[in-house]
């Protein structure tokens, strides 16, 4: 069993802006906290995603994906993804539930296997998003912020991991748009604070939802980056709970 | 059915699977055909007698097969979904000693090496079947139990195929066998997690075994039949394998599993029960004939019934993934017996082979160290392999059984590896290194241990190249160290579409 097959963690980064009011005045943790409320505004989701990967020569790879998305305001979401394409990793699947409770099923072995949340540190399929960039949870309990900068139309915020959390990235500096709430772009620090990664999205109205329609996450130590774009996006499609099990983890998927 | 005709309508059977793929409908029919093209050679490093059993050059080849595995799967409607694989597989192995290792067969094939084709799997599912939440799994199929990872002390319902266990092509590794028959499996609606599942395949089915096993259970047999012959000045004698008791192929002799499974403070966990068959040969009668002009030995083997409570779980402690399995085996109360007919009259003893019951369990744990794209760390300790069984201190006596080897006593193994991708993914380094204990109190003449550098280069998405090391190093009398004289490399290449 190779352990890059661990690298099979995804929620759809779908932001959805709602009405939000005036934002004057407001803390650190206030913005980031209207920031995961407008993450989790949807019931439910359902996408497909096409990665493409690009090292520094200017070649490139692709990934597809298919994901589904339970959206809790309370706790950590659900999400299942299985992968379309390339031939080698056709139906690997992975389920992720809150408290860290992450499946992996290996259609070579036919066989669901519990993943601990030490994979969070792994790369994604290759890319240069970690399981952790598309992790489940919500940022503030996982990060405290403050406002290290303000524009007429972003606030710039200095994340700093709390103590506990297993979060892999220990500061990151985070453009939060002040119309929408959505995250444009984001730069994350490793353990030495030495920039590691930066992040780009953009965003368009589903359903009236703002959604990331797609996002390119650049290593900067690497110099390799990963185009993100989503496709199909639903929102509210009334996904029943059985759909987060095992068993349609299993499930093989139909590919147009 | 020949051969050639089996292929020619395997391969028609794939060609009009493909012809029927349609566009996804919500409930039409969806039929998609894909499969993996693969090379797999190894080659020995170093010249031995391979336990007696594989005598090569360094040099030598030690396998090589070509394979084409074809996959089909689908849905027929939204609740019912059907999977199947073929697998053809060419072997060239086989030397060039006489002319009739040249001639081709009198078709129209200019082949004279092996080619096997293998169905694999043919079974289909049934979603929501007679309540939501339950399914069920019609045909040729592998149900695999336990959460440990690799090796699983509870996962008896398919037998292992030993034939290709020491081909060390990581796809034939402790592969189990499918077979034919039923699994339903319903979900609780009041607990996702709970789940539980019944398992009746139509009848025993045995493992494949390595070419010439029969021969080396007679071999075993007449080394103790040449020690007692020679100790009363009678000349060597004649040793005979004979597989008697094997369970006919009828409704009573089905394999019966059944799981039940859920999670508990976030720790996944299961309870089973199996009731089957050995898959392995045991000996029931060993004759010594004394009697005649020259001695013989006759040992009769059989698969009698096993049944096993299995209990597993998986899950994390601050990060690090562990998972433990035990199994509870517990034999069929039969005795082994021992005759030996001599001009003075027959001598006959009878024990039990096996303890009733024995124990096998496993426990291991993982992480990733944050270290690059992360460094995957795993480590596992088994008791008892596969073949391996828990005899009496009476088998022992009398059959000297109580040894480490292949069908040996429960011996203990430590493995571990490490695994770091880098370059996306693009190139993966592992090494592996196990560790086989038979006894502590003589260690150094106990122990065998394997090292195996391994790398995996991915150029382009679609295919793959594995390289790998293996070197064994140990006492010979051990089931690894039969090998200490085998080193290999091999090469993995794969296509995939």
């Amino acid at each position: 069993m190779k352990r890059k097959e661990y690298a099979v963690h995804l929620i759809i980064v779908l932001t959805v802006f709602l009405a939000a009011g005036p934002a004057n005045a407001l803390t650190g943790e206030e913005i980031l906290d209207k920031v995961d409320a407008v993450l989790s505004a949807p019931t439910d989701g359902t996408s497909t995603a096409r990665m493409t990967l690009e090292d520094k020569n200017g070649k490139t790879k692709e990934r597809s994906l298919k994901l589904w998305t339970r959206y809790f305001k309370d706790k950590d979401d659900w999400s299942l993804t299985k992968f379309v394409a390339p031939a080698e990793v056709r139906d690997l699947g992975f389920l992720s539930l809150a408290d860290d409770k992450m499946y992996l099923y290996l259609p070579a072995f036919d066989r669901v296997r519990r993943i601990a949340s030490h994979a969070r540190k792994e790369s994604f399929a290759g890319s240069d998003l970690s399981n952790d960039d598309l992790s489940t949870g919500r940022y503030v309990d996982h990060f405290s912020a403050e406002i290290k900068e303000e524009t007429d139309g972003e606030y710039v915020l200095q994340l700093t991991r709390k103590p506990g959390s297993n979060r892999i990235y220990p500061k990151s500096t985070v453009w939060v748009n002040k119309e929408n709430f959505t995250i444009p772009r984001m730069e994350l620090f490793d353990k030495n604070e030495k920039l590691w990664k930066t992040f780009e999205g953009e965003y368009e109205q589903v359903q009236g939802y703002w959604t990331m329609k797609s996002l390119t996450m650049t290593d900067v130590q690497k110099k390799h980056k990963t185009i993100m774009t989503m496709e199909d996006i639903e929102f509210d499609v009334g996904l029943d709970d059985k759909t987060f099990t095992q068993r349609y983890l299993k499930r093989r998927v139909k590919v147009d | 059915m020949t051969r050639k005709t089996s292929l020619c309508f395997a391969v028609l059977l794939f060609v009009l699977a493909t012809l029927l793929q349609v566009p996804q409908g919500r409930a039409d029919p969806y039929v998609r055909l894909g499969g993996t093209v693969k090379l797999y050679t190894s080659v020995f490093t170093e010249s031995g007698e391979g336990a007696g059993l594989f005598p090569h050059e360094a040099g030598d080849f030690a396998l090589t097969r070509a394979e084409l595995w074809l996959k089909l799967n689908g849905y027929a409607s939204d609740n019912v979904s059907f999977r199947a694989r073929a697998d053809f597989i060419y072997t060239a192995d086989k030397g060039y000693d006489d002319f009739s290792d040249v001639e081709a067969g009198s078709g129209f094939s200019s082949e004279v090496q092996e080619f096997d084709i293998n169905f694999r799997e043919a079974s289909f599912k049934v979603m929501d079947i007679f309540v939501p939440g339950m399914d069920l799994i019609v045909g040729r199929q592998r149900t695999r139990w336990g959460t440990s990872d690799e090796y699983n002390v509870i996962d008896n319902l398919n037998p292992v195929d030993y034939a290709n266990l020491y081909s060390f092509d990581p796809d034939y590794f402790v592969r189990h066998e499918p077979m034919e028959g039923f699994t339903l499996e319903y979900l609780f609606p009041f607990d996702f997690d709970m789940k539980i599942q019944g398992v009746y395949f139509l009848s025993f089915k045995p493992s494949p075994l390595p070419a010439g096993f029969g021969g080396f259970l007679a071999l075993q047999q007449k080394q103790g039949l040449d020690e007692l012959t020679s100790s009363i000045g009678l000349p060597p004698g004649t040793s005979e394998a004979v597989l008697e008791d094997v369970p006919d192929y009828e409704l009573e002799n089905g394999v019966f599993g059944i799981r039940l499974s859920g999670n508990l403070l976030n720790f996944d966990w299961g309870l089973s029960y199996f009731r089957g068959f050995q898959t392995l040969p045991l000996p029931e009668t060993i004759v010594t004939d004394l009697t005649g002009e020259i001695p013989s030995i006759t040992g009769f083997y059989g698969y009698p019934r096993l049944d096993v409570f299995g209990f597993d779980l998986a899950g994390e402690i601050y990060s690090v993934g562990i998972w433990a399995e035990v199994g509870v085996y517990i034999p069929e109360n039969r005795d082994t017996v021992i005759l030996v007919q001599t001009p003075l009259g027959d001598m006959e003893d009878r024990f039990p082979l096996l303890d009733r019951p024995y124990t096998k369990f496993t426990v291991g744990l993982d992480y990733t160290f944050g270290i690059g794209e992360g460094l995957y760390w795993n480590v596992q300790f088994n008791r008892g392999f596969y073949d391996e069984f828990s005899y009496t201190e009476e088998a022992d006596e009398a059959l000297g059984v109580d040894q480490s080897g292949f069908l040996g006593k429960l011996d203990d193994y430590y493995l571990t590896f490490l695994e770091y991708s880098f370059l996306s993914d693009t190139v993966t380094v592992t090494m592996n290194f196990l560790l086989a204990v038979a006894g502590y109190s003589d260690f150094s003449s106990n122990n065998t241990w394997m090292l195996t550098p391994e790398i995996e280069y991915v150029p382009f998405d679609g295919m793959s190249i594995e390289v790998a090391y293996l070197t064994f190093n140990g006492a010979a009398s051990t089931k690894m160290g039969a090998f200490s004289d085998s080193d290999l490399v091999y090469v993995l290449m794969k296509a995939f579409f």
